[in-house]
């Protein structure tokens, strides 16, 4: 140990370890071990004050590198400073510090957002550190939807991770959970790096080998505990994944074809999970909402029991789509501003909950929206639309929805509400919606006339639009301005203001973030508007210079003159320049090498980018209903479909660049369940 | 020495009382293999000014080594450490005899974590792999996978197996070899043992990663400035034609051990040996540091015939 260290840790812990990152400290020896081996070894368990100072002090030098991003990567470089974060981390991790852990993994977004960008390689990746990290001890299960979408990364270190975290979990002695779900998360990589069933068998076969032999069971344990994850993955709805099931059960040796024996089935149907609600019950639900008038809280409790059980068996396997499928079918129907206070604050759970396992589905974003507005609370309501909408660029109900919000807004957003009203009346002109509210918006400029031919016209084609209607029959009258707000507009009923919701952390930290993510896009769709170099970018200039993949973007995208070099690995940010430059097919190919999980994004963006493409590519997308299927997978499909097209001008290629580039700047917030969210009821 | 404004800096710190701060600055002092242009960018790393505003001072340089390492040493791949690029090309080590191997000692506390097994646990999957139980070979196979994921490009320092055979022999090999080998980092973690592989590779794989990679050279002489600023290191004289490890028994210390560097060569199950553990330091106190340095510079001297070469530690001041 070197005691001139250990001393000067005792009179400033904090000052110590930045010597010890700087090297400052000058260890000897010692140095010719990396950091974390070195703590490790001058802190064993015994010292156990001194090893909360370090935790302590660790955790500070790490909030001190995020608050000091700017000037440390400006001194240091990109390379020298991730490496020191990624070292750091690495040391949490070796010592098993709880504190800094616990920390992290309370603000795990924030902290994510920070470190991503900062990868070299998969030897040099700081966010892959503090999932390292995070997958040492959980103390319950909240992880697991973050595991299972971390193995649907292309990355193999990724996936590595992500099993380690799921190997990890608790399981109260059953460690036939963490098997199922390492199975599932095996399937879900296989499909996502292979496009053909022959090379996602081979893939799984071998690594499922590979976790027999870390679990040495009897092959009939373990065919058991296949069936049942294949049983469960059917649902998952692309070719691939079908194939790869049919393909797993037919080439099975012949040994294992056989039905487990009678006993073992006994034995097994203890441990497994209540079946979910399926879907002939939930439909048969739905059509009794759809007839009966009042009430509604006895459904709203019928959904809530189906729910429930969903949910369980999503916890118990990982199996999200029967808990948020009956969530997104059912819920739009049932969240009324009738429903009771404690119905409506168990609905806001719902959500939550469905957010935690699919992020990426838009059915819960709109739904969260829809919940907020029946709350009052419009700010949020905003920033969740506009995540939607980055998110879902075409989803139109987030779209009419933020029109009427800006419209209420007053005369500075309209501009905006304008713009997002024509986009999609221009996508969809049978969008009734779409067309009130550009009514609404034209009456509230004081141009009646207008707003009376948007609608006339609109009835011409839609002669039985219900909401047009009465939007029209009222232009003039006071009650105007209600009748056009529409189904996501603020409703006029009595708000049912949900108890106890803002106890929820997860909430709280994820509007934050969302609000802030709000700012950035609000100031970016209105600098497009405006045009160069009239708006406001204040927000963007300053998230920027803290390296935030999302505003980096913007920034890069909008041109301002201000625009920070981007770090390591910010796909979008890096992509935008390129997509600005004169066409480079290298520059391009090196660009896919770096970035191999957005290597079919950024093959896509070379095609657009060329200035002639004789080859008609082929799209590798598949549909897919799967809890893993990401927010760009659709905009994507849309992308092959402006390859395919002919004569497609430049503002539609620079259009959906932008689209497709802005949704892959950064993730949707990380939602990480509180205990109440993870067992309400 | 070479000509550096900052050669006095250099001296000042070889007088320190502190053994180990002397012994880094004469590492510094007596280098003769790195080249000029990486001493160039290694000194401008250093600041202007020390931090109270005057000249600069120890820690400076320290902290200026940090920061060289972070950057030209210790690198993700693909990147390509200093060592085997163009500007170190005067201590490239070519024409070497592809039929030996190399051997090197690895820390496995990190990969063992990362994969989360003890290593009792590898070494029993080792063995059922050994049986035929193909389950534990793909399951040792994803520990070498995980293992190299998570290692960097650094330059790997090896030595030779035939000269090293009785040690790696040696019922309590850990400790034999690491002493031999000089590497006096490697000792218990705090209460508890270190767990450590023998990695045993042909030169060859050396040179196959080096082609996969188009690494400049696969194997180079050791520099001071590819992470020798410690105490167990020990420059060679010019004329040497290898590195040479010191030896942590005192006694020993002029048994001279061939060490070279190489490139990143990703490890798989066969390049390892043996699994052991490492459980009592290094003997080496500050005394005896110093006249083991000794009695290893005076061993290069008479191997190189140059008595020119260093300046002894004991009786300076």
């Amino acid at each position: 140990m070197s005691a001139r260290w250990f001393e000067s840790f005792r009179r400033d812990a904090h000052e110590a370890v930045s010597d010890l990152f700087t090297g400052r400290a000058g260890v000897g020896s010692d140095m010719r071990l990396d950091v974390p081996e070195l703590l490790h070894q001058w802190f064993p368990p015994s010292l156990v004050a001194e090893r909360a100072h370090l935790d302590d002090a660790l955790f500070s030098w790490l909030n001190g590198m995020r608050d000091g991003y700017d000037s440390q990567t400006r001194r240091l470089g990109f390379a020298v400073y991730g490496k020191r974060v990624g070292e750091a981390l690495v040391s949490l991790q070796l010592l098993d510090l709880p504190c800094a852990r616990d920390s992290i993994r309370a603000d795990l977004d924030a902290w994510l957002r920070w470190l991503t960008p900062l990868r070299l390689a998969p030897a040099r990746d700081p966010a892959l550190e503090c999932y390292r990290l995070l997958a040492h001890g959980q103390r319950d299960t909240g992880h697991l939807a973050m595991w299972l979408r971390l193995a649907a990364d292309r990355r193999p270190e990724y996936l590595t991770v992500a099993l380690a975290g799921l190997r990890l979990l608790p399981n109260n002695h059953d460690a036939r959970k963490n098997q199922m779900l390492m199975l599932q998360a095996l399937l879900h990589h296989a499909v996502v790096i292979h496009h053909d069933a022959n090379g996602a068998r081979r893939f799984f076969n071998r690594r499922f080998a590979a976790l027999r032999g870390l679990f040495p069971r009897a092959p009939q344990h373990w065919y058991g505990v296949l069936d049942e994850v294949l049983d469960r993955f059917d649902h998952i709805e692309t070719r691939l994944a079908r194939d790869l099931v049919t393909d797993l059960r037919e080439r099975r040796p012949s040994s294992h074809q056989r039905r487990p024996t009678r006993r073992a089935v006994t034995r097994l149907s203890k441990h497994q999970p209540r079946r979910p609600v399926g879907e002939l019950e939930w439909q048969s639900l739905e059509r009794e909402i759809t007839k009966a008038r009042q009430p509604i809280d006895g459904f709203a409790q019928r959904l809530f029991d189906i729910l429930e059980r969903n949910h369980e068996y999503a916890l118990a396997t990982g199996d999200s789509y029967h808990f948020v499928r009956t969530l997104s079918n059912l819920g739009s129907k049932l969240l009324t501003p009738r429903l009771s206070r404690d119905n409506m604050a168990r609905f806001g759970v719902m959500i939550e909950r469905a957010l935690v396992w699919e992020s990426t589905n838009p059915y819960c974003w709109t739904l969260w929206a829809k919940w907020l507005q029946s709350q009052g609370r419009k700010e949020a309501q905003e920033a969740v639309l506009r995540e939607t909408l980055r998110l879902f660029p075409r989803d139109a109900v987030a779209q009419v929805g933020l029109a009427h919000l800006l419209i209420a807004h007053g005369e500075d957003c309209w501009a905006e509400a304008e713009h997002h009203l024509s986009r999609t009346i221009a996508e969809d002109p049978d969008n009734g919606h779409a067309h009130v509210a550009m009514a609404r918006l034209q009456g509230e400029r004081g141009q009646h006339d207008d707003a009376k031919k948007t609608l006339a016209c609109f009835l011409e084609s839609n002669p039985t639009n219900k909401a047009a209607r009465e939007a029209f029959n009222s232009i003039g009258a006071t009650a105007y301005a209600d009748a056009s707000r529409g189904p996501t507009g603020p409703d006029g009923g009595t708000r049912q203001q949900a108890a106890g919701m803002d106890a929820s952390r997860m909430v709280v930290t994820a509007l934050q973030e969302l609000v802030r993510r709000a700012g950035l896009s609000g100031e970016f769709i209105r600098a497009r508007i405006a045009g160069s170099g009239t708006a406001e970018t204040k927000l963007i200039g300053l998230e920027s210079q803290k390296g935030d993949p999302l505003a980096g973007f913007y920034s890069q995208w909008l041109k301002l003159p201000d625009t920070p070099a981007f770090p390591p690995h910010a796909w979008a940010w890096e992509a935008c320049s390129q997509w600005q430059r004169a066409f480079d097919a290298e520059a391009w190919d090196q660009l896919v090498k770096r970035f191999p999980e957005a290597a079919s994004e950024t093959r896509l963006l070379r095609m657009l980018a060329a200035p002639s493409s004789s080859a008609k590519p082929v799209s590798q997308h598949d549909e897919s209903e799967s809890a893993l299927a990401r927010p760009i997978d659709a905009i994507m499909r849309d992308g092959w479909a402006l390859l395919a097209a002919t004569d497609v001008h430049q503002h539609d290629r620079d259009e959906f660049a932008c689209s497709l580039m802005a949704c892959a700047a950064v993730n949707p917030p990380q939602f990480l369940p509180t205990k109440a969210q993870m067992s309400f009821g | 020495m070479r000509d550096s404004p900052y050669n006095n800096l250099l001296t000042r710190a070889s007088r320190s009382a502190d053994a180990v701060v002397a012994a880094i600055a004469d590492n510094c002092r007596f280098d003769e293999r790195a080249s000029e242009e990486r001493w160039s960018a290694f000194e401008a790393l250093l600041p202007a000014q020390g931090r109270s505003g005057g000249a600069i001072a120890w820690e400076d340089w320290i902290e200026a080594h940090r920061r060289h390492l972070d950057q030209t040493c210790e690198v993700a791949p693909p990147s390509v450490p200093d060592a085997f690029l163009e500007i170190n090309q005067g201590a490239w080590l070519d024409g070497l005899s592809e039929n030996q191997s190399l051997v090197r000692v690895e820390d496995l506390h990190l990969p063992l974590q990362s994969s989360a097994l003890a290593l009792g646990d590898l070494a029993a999957l080792r063995r059922r792999a050994n049986a035929g139980d193909s389950d534990a070979e793909l399951a040792v196979r994803l520990f070498f996978d995980v293992w190299n994921e998570r290692r960097d490009a650094r330059p790997t320092f090896a030595a030779f197996a035939d000269e090293v055979q009785v040690e790696m022999d040696d019922d309590d090999w850990p400790h034999a070899l690491r002493d031999r080998l000089g590497l006096g980092h490697y000792g218990p973690l705090g209460d508890t043992a270190r767990p450590v592989a023998l990695m045993r590779y042909p030169l060859t794989d050396v040179y196959g990663a080096q082609a996969r990679q188009s690494v400049g050279n696969a194997v180079a002489l050791p520099t001071v400035l590819d992470g020798g600023m410690d105490e167990f290191f020990f420059p060679v004289p010019r004329e040497h034609a290898y590195g040479a490890t010191v030896h942590l028994v005192p006694d020993l210390a002029d048994t001279l051990t061939a060490e070279v560097v190489h490139c990143r060569l990703d490890y798989e199950p066969r390049h390892l040996y043996r699994l052991g553990e490492i459980t009592h330091p290094n003997r080496l106190s500050d005394n005896d540091l110093r006249e083991a340095r000794d009695l290893h510079l005076l061993a290069l001297q008479v191997a190189c015939d140059r008595d020119d070469f260093g300046e002894e530690l004991k009786g300076r001041t």
